[in-house]
This record gives structure tokens, C-alpha cells and sequence, in this order.
């Protein structure tokens, strides 16, 4: 239902905008002076940076960018990672199945699962919140990673837990930030905790030394204007200021799929966006 | 003759005279005291006193100016008033007390002076009594004079009691004024420390420049000649050494510097050993400008580097070691020119001579070393040279030194040119000498303790199998100019050279390069090859990923991977050009490849163990691969030198219609001689004359301007016309040649010859009668038997009766015996293994005196005209080169400081060699060996022309050859001044020379490189030491690696993003782990050794990130670039998934090697590498060392690291160590009944360390042969690793190595397997770690040990906290 009205809104909103024009616009910044509160004019000139141009010192409010990354052309069919009963290291637990290749998942319509959508850093006039204190949980079962990709704010614990039978070392390598190296009990739901004390400019590795298959990617940033797109493609970043932001796009097999997505997002309303790529760019 | 009142002369003649000589020589005696008193040095000495009064003023002025010295002062000045106000307040107090005292006193002293007397009369008692017991009287005088004693005693103690009375009383009075003035007393005491400086400081100033005009003008007088003998400030300052003695001619005697006499702040330093007198060049003359600025010229300025030089605390104390030791000239002189300074070029020549009247002393055997060379006197006590290179404490103190040692090292001089490093056992100087040849000289070294081995292995490749190899035609190619094929060799030229342009050289050569390469290859020896299986087929494009990964790179540059510049061994760009065609060349290269030593015993090219294994279903033999690869390209051709008849004349190639015309003939015609080759056909020409009737044939040579018009009747157009004829005459033939002569036509007869044939003759005509040689050259048939033959004419020997050999065997034979002789020549065999050269000694000059050696016996020749005219590359002349560097100079036109020096440099060796010095000698020999021929040539016989080669030095090489080759004097000081390393030290230097020796540096990191750069201080944050850390742990790892001072208080600016940032400077040593690109303008930097930057502690494997424009020059890592660029590769080539597993695959930094391994593994693993990682793509090669070699670099590890050596305590093995922990454990070890290196072994035998090594008895399962993290094999760690190196491993692996995929296995906050040890993770780390090191010994009693999951504990697993 409430998607249904959001849907609804953003529709109608799209509708209006053309018969808004211009004048719209000018009359918006106007607005905005006033309501704009103090600090954020601090705030802006301090994060002034090159990834939102349109909201220099001129918040409209703010919206949301809702988009799906799709695939154009045919998915590759990619063979299990570890097939159900193969002979390898601690094959009772990791053998009890197949162990999905998820270097490129690809949904029924075409959407692509495990793209990384952020902003390098916070865009002017983005309200500034302390990260979350309830932790994220990253989990491996059956031999992998949950989720396969995964946003996190620095400063925001992460927790590391297993649900296998066997211990599991879970590694990160970032580029700017210190690795997190800790084997995980087997069956440990506790697990342990770590958090990542600065941001990455691209999604890192994590991998477990001990089961060379298991692989996934993380991306800390200094902010939360980052999404992973779902098994269907899509994904959703609310809270945007208003006005042009330039979103980078990331896929573990393709790379950056793009550095400066351009993308205006405005006020109190979704930005929608289909982000075609031919299948071409996908390298599982 | 009787006497008269007359006087000779007239007597007020007499007087007038007297008395005007008298004045005369009072005037005279006057002035010859003055010259006499106006020695330089005196006003050197009252500068310096004035240098000294304005220093001493500027600093009582900052102590006095200083604000919280003036604070103290007032506040002082205000309590002391204060204080003395109080004691005012109760002076009658004050008086009464003082009154008390000094009654008291007097008492007590009373008391005293009676005790004292009572005493004395108490022991007169004693002794009478000691006296009776001796004297054996009666009882009853014995008990009188015992209770006189007695009485006499307790008298005596009254006193003492009353004295004590006295003095407490005393003592209470003392007290009561004390505590009235106590607060005066410690302001008194406090402004006595305060003021402590300022009054030093004044009474300093006060001797040099008092106040008092009465103190000065007596100061002024005691400076006045004659008194100055009585006491003066200024003085003659010596420095006497008697035991480093000096030799004057022919006679020695002790020495005595007089420099500090000028110099006479050389030795003083402020606190921190910190220059009093830094040296500068102020830009003044006013000396307040010299204080303020703190710089000082010479002499006034302090020694440099005085924590090594001149101070008492250093170890070159001037008073034990002197000045002239070191920098040489006459110590005892004390004037500028006569002390024999040396100026450093021409142009600071010509200043001196401005400034200070300066002259060249050339009456002093051994003047100073000019700026230039004062390293060149380190050697001679530092025989082993390398702590001059590289050393721990001090760095590189003679860094030009040390790189001409390694020229001369890398170049193989010591092949021609011995440097004798002992005299009858007796170390004079470095020793750098061809290690023996054979095992009979070896033998006869061993068994004669005074004759000690050289130890150099020959630089160039052996060629004893060298037709296994190459070509002959490429390698007269090669012979004639190496850097024609490899621009980067270090082989020199020896042909083509400036001494063998004329016609006679330019005949000679090809017949000695044919020579050397038929010599070369008639005495090759086979050589066994190995070969691939047959059916194998190489796979180049392979090859070429593991030329890439196997190391062969570490020491190899080759086009095809831009980027590696190792050139410890050749260039193979082009190396398929020179082998041998077809599978032979294929299997040579195969062969030594695989095994070099093989091919050449003593190669330094370490065997690579490239052994053939399997991936997945096909077998690959990666020196098969490696070999096709470097042949890729195929074979190059190359001509071999043409060997052609010749008449033995050289002809004028621009010879012209004009000039023809000149000398008489019609147009352009004939071939005009200018150069008639001695011992040639041309020196044979005949013409046949009438004599007495009858033609005769007499001997008519050809001469320099004759023309030939005609050859066998044919007309001669030009040169190129004649030498046509000539190629196409058969050696031996009469030819008839038409000659103009002054106008006149003849017909000369010259038997065509080659030049093979009249070298032949030349050199036979050494040893061999005129006649003999002849029939020789008819017969073939060596008239000498073969066992009387000792030099290279065995060549020519026929076997004893062996007949006369046919013509092209007589040829071949004679080419040998050419090239044998061009080889004994030039000394190929200094640098080459060359069979029939074994015993051949060293052709060259030895140079272990050479810094001293006579300069009447160096000869200069013509060196001067061939330098006014030539001299320089380009053909200029180096003359005119030096004139103007001296004239830029002078008008200060040089661009840079690096220009000028250069070219002063070379003005300065080329003045010195006009004044015959040995500096510009050796300088022009290096530069162009040869060119000491110039206009020899002409008058000298062929074989006795110049051989040394061309070296492909710069000059700024040369003159660091030149810094090394002056210093070798052979004249070493006495032992106890020598540098003897002792222990550790020799240790560390034989491995310092061995690492660079077996480039051990082209893969290894073993120093890491210090990382300099600004951070923004509120992120540089310390590593958070979590709860998962054992705190154990930090202290062995801060144990281990102490923190290093990052802390650099510099700040740097830089523009970051558009930002202006101050940032502050940080250094630290660590690896760089990514660099900046599209998204970010940063280096990652990961860190390996603890820094401390104030309060904030960083640990490996914490990362420091620092902008690229806010990075600093630090100092670069030592060795490694091969591992740093096989990191990179691993990445590109996607061998590796990430930089940590790339690392993983490449060979480690030893860095902390010495406390990691235990030195006895690590000698046993240099002798016999095995493969330690399954990780990495290459594994530890073997070198050829020698145990002595082996056990060097093995102590040397473990010496740089203070770790002990060569024996290794291991505790844990102990059955003290054992029952204590049986003991101490008992509690988790059920009571005592499970033993506790049973329940280690289980602990190891977790389903833990399992998951990536091998371990008792059970074998690693391999999920993904490529993907896998695959650890050591367990089993090696009890030889290899010390154990509290390996406890911290076990604690924590990344506190070690940052790129180790290893985990913390027992993390502190993560108790698991709770029937161990109760769970504790502390002593489950420190019973892995003593499982491991009693391995072999659990492995043999508890065997194979699966881990069974206890009930109680399987369902739940670990419960964390």
C-alpha cells in the first residue's frame, strides 16, 4: 500500500515538473535561504566537493534516488563455486551443498544484484547524523558470505558471526583503512566485532583464508548515501539534498561502471532511474 | 815592524763606521725579530680570540637577555630581601644565638683538646700493662698496672661523655640559626645556580678580553716577541705522536702536528656532541656575523662530524690519532703553503693564491689530500673497507671510497692488477686478490700460514666449454667491441683503441680476435649437457612467465619488462643472438639454466631448482620454457674478421688528383704509402738491379710518399684499387709493383704475405733465432722439443716427430698460437676461466702501494700534446676543456654546483697531470688507457704497446677508483691504531660483503625503507590494542621491534584537494602498500616496525596514509626491488588476487631475520635451500658458497640483529622447563594426570592450524591448488624458528608481518576448546609453541592425533564473551 503511494506521488510529481519550468527553480532557491538552518551553511562549505554540483550552499530540501541496475543482453550461467558433495577441505559443512557463484547475479528481469551505488563523500547540505550504533551483521553459512556485498558506515560496528560447523577467518583488505584478520568459532553467533575506522574509495575484498572460495566486498564510507542493489537490480538512497549528484557505480566483475553517474534528485520527492549496461561489461 | 801611535785608519772614520754598523745591526736584529714574530698563525690565534669574546658575549647576552632568567632574577632579588627584612626583625634573637655559638664552641673545642690528652695517657697505661704481661711479672704488679689502666680508662670516659654534651649543644644552637636564616640560605644557594652561567660565562670572557685596561694591556704585552716565550695566550699548539711515526726521506720519526695551532676549535663541541664552530661559507668577513649566524670558515670552524672525528669521545681522537695521519702534509709546519695544503681544483688554486699567497710545497713528500681524495686515507687502517660503506651506527662515512672498492670489485681490476693485502701474514692494507686457481696452489696457500688465499672469483664467464655456447665468429664479434652487442657490459674494449689506428694495428687486429676465438674454441672442452625429456615442447610464452616469477629478473634486466634495470648480471635482451644455433644452443642454455655450475664451476648465478613438475595433467619444465623463451628472435649472424693478404703498407685514402698532380703525376693515379708496417712485405720488397753484369736481387723496401702506379703491369687508380688486387693475390706470390719515387718510376718485387704469418714471426722472433724462425715459417716444423717449450709457442710445437703438418693444420695452428699469445697479452685469463691459462699469473702492476708509488716512475710520454690537441670523447681538446672550466669558474658562469665540480674536477686532473701526479695518471689511464701511446707508437716495437683496456667508467667513477687507489699507501699505521673488528663486528662485515657479493639485496628487502611524509595529526590516530590482543604479546613485540621515534617536529605545506594543509612530518619504516590513481592522489603505507609520534603508538599492520604531495624523499629500502616489482607483476598478471597474497608469493624482507631464525638452520638452509613456502612462485636458489660464506651471512643475520649466535638455547626442549609447566599446570591438566606436552601436541593438532599447514603426519588438504592459502609445513619450525620469535608469531602473526594471511589462532577475548587448558587462550599459544619445538620428539611418542570433539562441548561450540 504504501508503496503503491509512493509510486503514486513520484509519478504525479514527474508529471508536474514540466508545467513547474524554470521559474520553479528560481523560486525554490529563494525559498530555501530562508529555511535553510544555520549550521548547514557551515556544514556546505566545508564538503563542498566535486560529486554534487547542483546543491552548492542551496539545499531544497531533500529526495530520495530509488534505481535499478539492469543488464541488457543474456546473463552468463556461471557454475557453483563448490559443488555439493566435492572433495575439499571441511567437506561436511561445505560440501553439503552447492556453493553459489555470486560473482554476477543477475535477477529474472535483468537486474543485477551485488552493485555497489555511492557517493565518494557527503554532498552539501546532507544532514549530518552520527553512524548507527546497532551493528551490522555479516554472517557466512554453508561456506559464504551474507550478504555478498555490503555498505557500511565507518564507525558503525560491524559484527562478524558464522553459523558453519567450522571456524571460518575472516579477512578484510582495505586500501586505506587497517585489515580486520579473526578466525570466527565455529557456530559463533556472538562473533566478533570490528569496525572500519576510515573510508574505502572503491568496495574492498573480504575473503576466508581457510575456504579460498568464499570471497564477498564491503564498502566503507564516511556517510550513508550508498546502496547495494538487491537480487532484482534495485536500490534505494533516500535523504539526498536536493540537486545534481554524481553517483559512482561499481561491480565487482565490471569495475566502476561508472565514476560520475549524473543524477538530480529533488525535493521531497524519488529520483527513478533505470542504469542500463550491456552484458558485455560483466566479466564473472 | 816596531810600533807606532799610527792608526791604519782614520779613528772618527772608524767610529762613524762602528757606530752606524752597530745601528745596522741592532735595525737588523730588530726586523729579523719581528719577521721572525709575525708568523701567520699568531694573527689566526687573536682572531680566534676575538671569534671566542663575541661568542662568549652573545651568549651571556641570551642567558642575561633570556625572559625567564630575568624573571627568576627579580623574583630572587625580592624573596632574598624579603628573607634578609625577616632575619632583620630578629636580629637580637639572631645575636644572642650567634653569641651562644661561638661559646659553645669554644667549649666544645676544650672538651675536646682534654679528651684527646686523657687518651693518650689512658694507652700509656694499656701499654705498660701489655708491657708487665710481656715481661712476665708477678700477679700482683700486673693487677696494679691493670687498674691504673682501668681508672685511666673511665676518666677517659667521662670526657667522651662530656665532649658529646658539648657538641650537641652546639649542634642545637647551629640548628636554631639555621632554621632563622633558612629561607635566606636557600635563595643564596638558588641565585648561586642561576647566576652560575652568567659568571662563567663573564670569567671566560674576562681571560679574553678583560675589562681592565691594566689586565689588558698586560695580556697585550705577554704577547710581545721574546715574552712571548714566558707564558703567552698565543702558542704553538702541538699534537705528539711518537708511536705514528712519519718517514722524512729515508729516516722516521715521531710525529708532531702543529695544525691545531690554526685550527683551534677542530675538536670542540656543544651539548648534544653538536659542533661548537659549524662549518659554513659566511658571506662576510665580520666575525659578529660568523656568531650570529653560526657559521664559521676554515680554520676557525670544528672538525665535521665530530662524533667520529678529532673529540676525545670519538673513536679518532686528535690526541691519539693526530692530523696528518689522516689528511697527510707537514704537520710541524705552521704556515698555510708550507704545511702543504692542497687546493681541491685550479680554481680554488688561484683564490688561495689571492688570499693567502698560497704555493705549492713540492719539497714535501706527501702533501695533504686535496678536499677531493680525504676519504683515500680510511683504508689505511680500515683494511676490510665495508664498515666505510655500510655501517649500522655511523652510515656510510667514505661513501666515494666505497664505490671505487666496488668498482674495482664489479670490474674485475684485481684480475690484471693484484692488490696485496698482507706482507709475510701481516695485514697492510685491503687485500683484494683472484682467489686460487688450482688446487695444487690452493694446497701449497693452505699448508704456509704466513701466504694467505686471495679469495675474488674471476668477474667475466668461463670459457672453458665456451664451444658448447656460442659461436666463434660472435665471439671475435664480441672480442672486438663488447658494448657494440650489450651497451651495458661491463667487459672493456681492447681493440680499436687510440694506439691501434695505424696501419699496423688496424692489420694486427683481425688476425688476434680470429686468433683468441680459434684459441677459444680449439680448446674447448665438451660439456656434458642436460636436456628436456624428448618429447617435451617448450612453451616460450610460459617461459616467459617464469623468467618473470623465477627471480631470473632479481639479477637480469631484459627489454621485454620495462621497468627492471638489475644489472648484477648481463642484459639478455639479445642473448638469442649469440647462442649457439639449433638444439645444441638450445640445450646449453638449458643446461646452465638449469645448473649453471655445470658449465662454470665458480658462477656466481645461483641453481635455481627450476626442476620439472606438474600442473594438472601436463608436466612443465620450466628451464626448457625459461630457454625458449630467451631464444625467441632465433640466431644473429655475424661476420668473422676477414684475414686477407697485405703488401704492409697503409695507404692514403684521401689521396687526390691535387696531390698527385703535387707530386708530379697525371691526374688521379696510384696509391700513395703513408705508413710501412715493420716486419711486413713491404719491408722485404726487392728489385732486381744489374750487378757486375748479371741481374741481381737486392733488398728494396717501400717507403713512406712513395706512389703505386702499377700492380703486375696493371694500372693502379687509388687505394681501394690496390687493396683489390691485393685481396685477390695468394699469399706468397711475387708480385711486381710500379713505384713513384721522387719523381722517378720503379719496379719493386714484394712477396704478397699475410699479416697472420708476420705476427707470427715477430713474436717468434722473441724466442728463435732468425734462421730458425724462417724455417720455421717454410717447414712448419718447431725446431724445439715440446718438453723444453714453456710459452705460448707450444701451440706451434709439432707433437716431437709428429712431421710436418700440412698447410691449413700449420695455419690453424699458427692462429692458435696468436691468439695464445694476444690472450697472455692482454690477460683475458685475469677475468676468465681460460683453459691452458691455470697457472697464469696477473699481467698488471699490483696497486697495494700504488698511492705512494714514485711519480719519476709513472710515464707521462706525450700525454700533454695529446691532451693541448685531443683528449675528449668528441675529439676536443681537453686542455682547452679545462682552461675554460677554470675561467667559467672564476667568473662564476656555471649553472648548476654540479657542473662546476665536474668540470673542475677534470681541470684539476688534468693540471695534476701536467705536474706528473699520480691523481691525473691514473685519471687519463681510465679515461683512455692507450692515449699514453700517442706518438709512441712510431718508435715503439707492436708488442710492446699499452694492453690495458677501455673501461666504460664516467669520470665521476674514475674518481672514485681514483679516491680508492691512492689510499692503498701499504704503509699501515701500528696495530692498536688499526680497525680490527672483533666478535659480532667481523660478523657483520664479512655478511655486509657477501649480501652485496651473491646480490642476496637483488630479491631480499634487508633494510626497510624510512617512509617520510606530513599527516594531519587528528587522524593519525594510535592502533587500538583490542581485547582479542594478549598483552604479553605487546611487550615481546616492543621487545623485538622498539618503537621507532617518528616524531620529526618538521611541518610541511601542500595543496590537498584545493586545500592549503599544514600537515606535521612523520617518518616511519614500512612498505608502500598502493599508490595514487584515478580516485585518489594518496600512498597507503603499511607499517612494520612500532612508531611513536608523541603519545600515539602505531603498529604493524596499521596503515598511514599520506597525500603524493605531501610525501617526502626518505631514506630508500636496501635491496628488494626485484620482490617490490614481482609484487606488482603478481597483481597485473593476476597471479594473485591481492597485494597481501602477492607478497605471500614473493620473497620476504629479512628483515628481523637474525632473532626470527635460529643461525644454525639458517647456515644449514644457505648450504641446501629447500622450499619453506608452497605460497611462492620462486623458491631460495642455491648459491655457490663455500661453508665459510654460508656460516658468515648466517652470523652476520643474527649479528645485525644482537641476537645471540652461533648457539641456540631452546628452553622449552629442557626437562626443567617441562616439569615446571607439569607442575604449574597441573590444575588443567586433570590433576597432573595428562602430560603436559601431550595436551600441547593436541592443542597443535586442532582442527586450527590444520586448515592451511601441514602438520603431524597429516598433509594439508588442497581445495584449490591456486586459490588456497597454503602455509609451511609444520615440521621445519623446530630447527628454523627461535622461539619467542615464534610465540609472538603464534600471538599475533600480522605484529611481524603485516601481509601474512594468518590469523591470531588463540585470540585472547575467544576461549575455545575448553579440555584444553581449560580453554585459556595465553596457554594454549604457549603449548602450540612448545609442541612445536619439541616436534620431532611428540611426533615420534604421540604419533598422529585426529581432534575429537568433546560431548559436552560439541553442540555449543566456543562461547566467546
Amino acid at each position: 500500500m504504501q508503496k503503491f503511494l509512493t509510486y503514486t506521488l513520484a509519478a504525479l510529481f514527474v508529471g508536474v515538473m514540466p508545467f513547474v519550468g524554470c521559474s520553479d527553480k528560481g523560486a525554490a532557491t529563494k525559498t530555501n535561504v530562508v529555511i535553510k538552518p544555520n549550521d548547514t551553511e557551515q556544514q556546505t562549505s566545508e564538503k563542498q566537493n566535486a560529486s554534487t554540483d547542483g546543491a552548492k550552499g542551496a539545499a531544497a530540501g531533500f529526495g530520495s534516488f530509488k534505481g535499478k541496475v539492469v543488464m541488457q543482453g543474456t546473463a552468463p550461467q556461471l557454475e557453483a563455486l563448490v559443488r555439493k558433495g566435492a572433495n575439499i577441505k571441511d567437506a561436511d559443512v561445505c560440501a553439503a551443498q552447492d556453493i553459489p557463484n555470486e560473482k554476477l547475479v543477475v535477477g529474472p528481469s535483468g537486474g543485477v544484484a551485488n552493485v555497489f551505488v555511492y557517493l565518494q563523500t557527503a554532498p552539501p547540505g546532507a544532514k549530518t547524523t552520527d553512524p548507527p550504533a546497532d551493528p551490522v551483521l555479516f554472517d557466512q553459512k554453508g561456506c559464504h558470505f551474507i550478504p555478498h556485498a555490503l555498505f557500511v558506515q565507518v564507525g558503525r560496528p560491524l559484527q562478524v558471526v558464522s553459523g558453519d560447523e567450522v571456524a571460518h577467518n575472516t579477512h578484510t583488505k582495505p586500501v586505506r583503512g587497517t585489515q580486520f584478520n579473526a578466525i570466527i568459532n565455529k557456530g559463533d553467533r556472538v562473533g566478533v566485532k570490528t569496525t572500519y575506522s576510515t573510508f574505502e574509495n572503491q568496495p574492498i575484498p573480504v575473503n576466508c583464508d581457510f575456504h579460498a572460495w568464499m570471497f564477498a566486498w564491503h564498502l566503507p564510507l564516511e556517510h550513508p548515501f550508498a546502496a547495494v542493489t538487491d537480487e532484482k537490480g534495485e536500490f534505494e538512497i533516500a535523504e539526498l539534498p536536493a540537486g545534481t549528484h554524481k553517483f559512482k557505480v561499481w561491480h565487482e566483475g565490471a569495475g566502476f561502471l561508472e565514476r560520475n553517474l549524473s543524477v538530480t534528485v529533488n525535493a521531497n520527492a524519488v529520483t527513478e532511474q533505470e542504469i542500463p549496461y550491456p552484458a558485455t561489461k560483466f566479466k564473472p | 815592524m816596531p810600533a807606532t801611535d799610527k792608526y791604519f785608519r782614520n779613528l772618527k772614520t772608524v767610529h762613524v763606521v762602528f757606530a752606524l754598523s752597530t745601528v745596522g745591526l741592532f735595525a737588523s736584529t730588530i726586523w729579523m725579530m719581528a719577521a721572525d714574530h709575525a708568523d701567520p698563525w699568531r694573527e689566526i690565534q687573536k682572531t680566534n680570540f676575538r671569534i671566542d669574546a663575541e661568542r662568549t658575549r652573545a651568549e651571556l647576552n641570551a642567558v642575561k637577555s633570556d625572559e625567564t632568567y630575568q624573571e627568576r632574577q627579580a623574583r630572587l632579588a625580592a624573596e632574598l630581601a624579603e628573607a634578609t627584612a625577616k632575619i632583620d626583625q630578629q636580629k637580637s634573637d639572631v645575636d644572642a644565638l650567634e653569641a651562644d655559638l661561638r661559646k659553645a664552641r669554644r667549649e666544645a673545642d676544650l672538651a675536646e683538646r682534654e679528651v684527646k690528652a686523657r687518651r693518650a695517657q689512658r694507652d700509656v697505661a694499656r701499654a705498660n700493662y701489655d708491657l708487665g704481661v710481656r715481661d712476665n711479672l708477678p700477679p700482683e704488679r700486673l693487677k696494679a698496672l691493670k687498674d691504673e689502666f682501668d681508672r685511666e680508662q673511665e676518666l677517659v670516659n667521662q670526657l667522651e661523655l662530656e665532649l658529646q654534651r658539648k657538641t650537641t649543644a652546639q649542634a642545637e644552637i647551629e640548628q636554631k640559626l639555621a632554621g632563622l636564616n633558612a629561607d635566606r640560605n636557600k635563595f643564596l644557594d638558588e641565585k648561586k645556580k642561576l647566576d652560575a652561567d652568567v659568571e662563567r660565562l663573564t670569567k671566560a670572557l674576562d681571560t679574553i678580553a678583560p675589562e681592565s685596561a691594566f689586565r689588558r694591556a698586560k695580556r697585550e704585552i705577554m704577547q710581545w716577541a721574546i715574552i712571548d716565550g714566558f707564558n703567552s695566550p698565543t702558542k704553538i699548539r702541538q699534537d705528539w705522536l711518537p708511536k705514528l711515526r712519519i718517514k722524512l726521506g729515508m729516516a722516521e720519526s715521531a710525529r708532531f702536528d702543529r695544525c691545531r695551532t690554526c685550527h683551534l676549535n677542530s675538536d670542540l663541541v656543544e651539548a648534544g656532541n653538536k659542533p661548537a664552530y659549524p662549518h659554513g661559507h659566511p658571506t662576510t668577513d665580520d666575525i659578529n656575523d660568523w656568531v650570529k649566524n653560526k657559521q664559521y670558515p676554515h680554520p676557525f670552524a670544528t672538525h665535521p662530524r665530530p662524533e667520529l672525528y678529532v673529540t676525545a669521545a670519538s673513536p679518532h681522537s686528535v690526541e691519539k690519532f693526530g692530523c696528518t695521519i689522516c689528511h697527510e702534509g707537514q704537520g710541524a709546519a705552521t704556515e698555510f703553503s708550507n704545511s702543504a695544503h692542497y687546493p681541491n681544483d685550479p680554481h680554488v688554486q688561484l683564490q688561495w693564491e689571492e688570499e693567502y699567497g698560497f704555493k705549492k710545497n713540492h719539497f714535501w713528500e706527501y702533501p695533504m689530500y686535496p678536499k677531493r681524495f680525504r676519504e683515500s686515507s680510511c683504508i689505511k687502517c680500515h683494511h676490510s673497507v665495508v664498515e666505510l660503506g655500510v655501517h649500522p651506527k655511523h652510515g656510510a662515512t667514505a661513501p666515494k671510497l666505497y664505490q671505487g672498492y666496488q668498482l674495482i670489485q664489479d670490474y674485475g681490476c684485481f684480475g690484471c692488477h693484484e692488490i696485496q693485502g698482507y706482507t709475510a701474514g701481516k695485514s697492510i692494507g685491503p687485500d683484494i686478490r683472484l682467489e686460487p686457481s688450482t688446487d695444487e696452489e690452493r694446497k701449497k696457500l693452505e699448508a704456509d700460514p704466513t701466504l694467505i688465499a686471495g679469495r675474488m672469483r674471476k668477474v667475466g664467464p668461463a670459457l672453458r666449454h665456451i664451444g658448447a655456447k656460442t659461436t666463434e665468429e660472435f665471439v671475435a664479434y664480441w672480442t672486438e667491441e663488447p658494448k657494440r652487442f650489450r651497451p651495458k657490459t661491463r667487459m672493456p674494449q681492447f681493440f680499436n683503441l687510440v694506439n691501434q689506428q695505424d696501419a699496423h694495428g688496424q692489420e694486427y687486429t683481425p688476425v688476434e680476435l680470429a686468433g683468441i676465438a680459434r684459441y677459444l674454441f680449439d680448446k674447448s672442452q665438451p660439456l656434458e649437457l642436460l636436456k628436456p625429456e624428448a618429447e617435451y615442447q617448450p612453451n616460450a610464452e610460459r617461459g616467459k612467465q617464469l623468467f618473470a616469477t623465477r627471480g631470473c629478473l632479481s639479477c637480469h634486466s631484459k627489454s621485454d619488462f620495462p621497468g627492471t634495470t638489475a644489472d648484477f648480471g648481463p642484459d639478455l635482451s639479445r642473448v638469442h643472438e649469440k647462442i649457439l644455433p639449433g638444439e645444441d644452443g638450445f640445450n646449453w642454455l638449458y643446461t646452465w639454466v638449469r645448473d649453471p655450475q655445470r658449465h662454470h664451476p665458480r658462477s656466481r648465478m645461483p641453481n635455481l631448482f627450476l626442476e620439472t613438475y606438474t600442473e594438472g595433467e601436463s608436466t612443465i619444465d620450466p628451464a626448457a620454457d625459461i630457454a625458449a623463451y630467451l631464444l625467441t628472435g632465433g640466431p644473429g649472424k655475424f661476420t668473422p674478421p676477414e684475414l686477407t693478404p697485405y703488401l704492409g703498407v697503409g695507404l692514403d685514402e684521401q689521396f687526390d688528383a691535387d696531390e698527385a698532380a703535387a707530386l708530379g703525376l697525371d691526374g688521379l693515379f696510384g696509391a700513395r704509402i703513408v705508413d710501412i708496417i715493420p716486419g711486413s712485405p713491404a719491408t722485404r720488397a726487392t728489385v732486381i738491379v744489374e750487378s757486375a753484369g748479371a741481374p741481381a736481387e737486392v733488398k728494396r723496401e717501400l717507403e713512406v710518399d712513395d706512389v703505386i702506379v702499377g700492380f703486375n703491369g696493371a694500372p693502379v687508380r687509388d687505394a681501394a684499387e690496390l687493396h683489390k688486387f691485393v685481396n685477390r693475390t695468394a699469399v706468397g706470390t711475387r708480385v711486381s709493383l710500379e713505384v713513384v719515387r721522387h719523381r722517378e718510376n720503379q719496379n719493386i718485387t714484394v712477396v704478397v704475405d699475410e699479416p697472420l704469418n708476420d705476427e707470427v714471426r715477430l713474436y717468434l722472433g722473441k724466442v728463435l733465432k732468425a734462421a730458425q724462425v724462417e724455417a720455421l715459417m717454410s717447414s712448419g716444423e718447431y725446431p724445439i722439443p715440446l718438453k723444453q717449450v714453456t710459452g705460448d709457442e707450444i701451440e706451434l710445437e709439432t707433437a716431437s716427430g709428429a712431421g710436418e703438418p700440412n698447410a691449413e693444420e700449420f695455419r690453424r695452428r699458427k692462429l692458435d698460437y696468436v691468439g695464445r699469445r694476444t690472450i697472455s697479452r692482454y690477460g683475458c685469463f685475469g677475468c676468465h676461466d681460460i683453459p691452458g691459462f691455470e697457472d697464469a699469473r696477473p699481467i698488471g702492476t699490483t696497486l697495494q702501494d700504488w698511492g705512494r708509488k714514485d711519480t719519476s716512475r709513472l710515464a707521462p710520454e706525450h700525454i700533454e700534446e695529446y691532451l693541448h690537441h685531443h683528449g675528449e670523447a668528441d675529439g676536443s681538446s681537453t686542455r682547452e676543456r679545462a682552461e675554460q672550466a677554470v675561467a667559467k669558474a672564476a667568473r662564476g658562469d656555471f649553472k648548476n654546483k654540479h657542473d662546476e665540480q665536474h668540470e673542475l674536477s677534470a681541470a684539476y686532473f688534468y693540471e695534476d697531470l701536467l705536474h706528473h701526479g699520480r691523481p691525473g695518471f691514473i685519471w687519463q689511464k681510465l679515461r683512455s688507457p692507450r692515449s699514453y701511446d700517442y706518438r709512441k707508437t712510431e718508435t715503439k716495437g707492436y708488442d710492446e704497446r699499452l694492453r690495458m683496456p677501455l673501461f666504460p667508467f664516467q669520470e665521476d667513477e674514475i674518481e672514485a677508483i681514483a679516491t680508492f687507489v691512492l689510499g692503498l699507501v701499504a704503509d699501515p699505521p701500528p696495530a692498536d691504531y688499526q680497525y680490527r673488528p672483533r666478535g659480532s663486528a667481523v660478523a657483520r662485515l664479512e655478511g655486509e660483503r657477501l649480501i652485496d657479493y651473491f646480490n642476496c639485496v637483488g630479491c631480499h628487502i634487508v633494510e626497510l625503507p624510512e617512509i617520510r611524509g606530513g599527516v594531519d595529526m587528528a587522524k593519525f590516530a594510535a592502533t587500538p590494542v583490542t581485547a582479542a590482543d594478549h598483552p604479553e604479546a605487546l611487550e615481546l613485540l616492543l621487545r623485538f621491534k622498539p618503537p621507532h621515534n617518528g616524531q620529526t617536529g618538521e611541518k610541511i605545506t601542500a595543496e590537498i584537494d584545493g586545500t592549503k594543509k599544514t600537515l606535521d612530518v612523520v617518518s616511519f619504516y614500512g612498505l608502500v602498500n598502493s599508490k595514487p590513481n584515478e580516485d585518489s592522489t594518496e600512498y597507503g603505507f603499511d607499517v612494520w616496525e612500532p612508531v611513536k609520534v608523541g603519545d600515539i603508538l602505531k603498529l604493524p599492520p596499521d596503515r598511514v596514509i599520506i597525500d603524493e604531495k605531501a610525501l617526502l624523499p626518505g631514506k630508500p629500502a636496501r635491496g628488494g626491488n626485484f620482490a617490490q616489482w614481482l609484487v606488482d607483476y603478481l597483481q597485473t598478471a593476476r597471479v594473485a588476487s591481492d597485494r597481501q597474497r602477492a607478497w605471500q608469493k614473493s620473497p620476504p624482507p629479512l628483515y628481523k631475520e637474525g632473532i626470527k631464525v635460529q643461525t644454525p638452520w639458517l647456515y644449514r638452509f644457505l648450504r641446501d635451500p629447500y622450499r619453506i613456502r608452497p605460497e611462492a612462485v620462486l623458491r631460495m636458489p642455491k648459491f655457490n658458497l663455500s661453508p665459510d660464506e654460508a656460516q658468515s651471512l648466517a652470523n652476520y643475520f643474527a649479528s645485525v640483529d644482537g641476537a645471540p649466535y652461533p648457539y641456540q638455547y631452546v628452553p622449552e626442549r629442557e626437562p626443567s622447563y617441562i616439569d615446571e609447566k607439569n607442575e604449574e599446570l597441573k590444575p588443567v591438566l586433570d590433576d597432573g594426570k595428562v602430560e603436559y606436552l601431550s595436551q600441547a601436541w593436541k592443542t597443535l593438532n586442532l582442527p586450527l592450524c590444520i586448515k592451511c599447514h601441514s602438520l603431524g603426519g597429516r598433509t594439508f588438504k588442497i581445495s584449490d591448488p591456486v586459490n588456497d592459502v597454503r602455509g609451511p609445513d609444520l615440521q621445519q619450525v623446530t630447527d628454523r624458528l627461535r622461539s619467542d620469535w615464534l610465540l609472538l608469531w603464534l600471538y599475533k602473526p600480522q605484529w611481524i608481518t603485516p601481509y601474512t594471511s594468518m590469523p591470531p589462532p588463540f585470540a585472547k577475548n575467544q576461549p575455545q576448546f575448553r579440555e584444553l587448558f581449560g580453554g585459556d587462550p595465553k596457554l594454549q599459544t604457549i603449548a602450540v609453541r612448545d609442541a612445536l619445538m619439541n616436534y620431532h620428539r611428540l611426533m615420534e611418542r604421540e604419533g598422529k592425533v585426529e581432534y575429537e570433539s568433546p560431548q559436552s562441548t560439541a553442540s555449543t561450540g566456543a562461547a566467546a564473551q
